[in-house]
């Protein structure tokens, strides 16, 4: 699974802990979920889709085969 | 990925718990051997510490569902698949190895060496996985 998390944190100029702390993870979980070496829970992906306003499918997308 | 992160440092209770589960255990075993305490009392002396084993147990594990995040509970459950899984391989396989005298007899310092070596191996190698 691939994911804009990197590009939309940089947008909002947040750092991985600001994120982190936003969504109460810890800042190697983000870094994990941004380097596609952790796919997020489903409630961790609803949360980070509230917490930029769009949906989950605009930030996580499967890999292409 | 720090090693060991806050999330992972033992709270105030449950270092406590591990003192007194600690002290437990050595007074006990020191009063045994040297027959301070009169028979019907030495059950007590022998269940103290593992009660406050229990009570320990019961800490940590609140600790790491209260401390947690998701990513840091799958690293703790690969290091305890690692452990648990090695110990049945290890308690398997030590027989053959006892049979053709290449081990002695398996003993309480082996087996609690096995835990901790197994779950730090488990543990160091999930964290290097999501770094």
């Amino acid at each position: 699974m691939t994911n804009r998390l990197r590009v939309l944190r940089a947008e909002r100029e947040w750092s991985q802990a600001d994120l982190a702390e936003r969504l109460h993870v810890s800042r190697q979980t983000i870094n994990a979920v941004e380097t596609g070496k952790y796919d997020p829970s489903l409630p961790l992906a609803f949360q980070m889709a509230a917490l930029f306003g769009m949906r989950i499918e605009e930030i996580f997308q499967p890999d292409k085969k | 990925m720090k090693l060991f992160s806050r999330a992972c440092r033992p709270s105030t209770r449950q270092t406590v718990w591990a003192i007194v589960f600690f002290v437990a255990q050595g007074l006990g075993l020191i009063a045994l051997s040297r027959k301070w305490i009169p028979p019907p009392y030495t059950y007590a002396v022998a269940v103290a510490p593992l009660i406050a084993g229990l009570f320990y147990i019961h800490s940590m594990v609140s600790d790491i569902r209260r401390r947690m995040d998701e990513l840091q509970l799958r690293i703790y459950l690969e290091a305890a698949a690692v452990t648990v899984g090695g110990l049945f391989l290890a308690a398997m396989v030590h027989p053959l190895f006892e049979k053709a005298h290449l081990l002695g007899p398996l003993n309480d310092s082996i087996v609690l060496f096995l835990i901790v070596g197994l779950f730090v191996a488990g543990y160091v190698n999930a964290v290097r996985r999501y770094r």
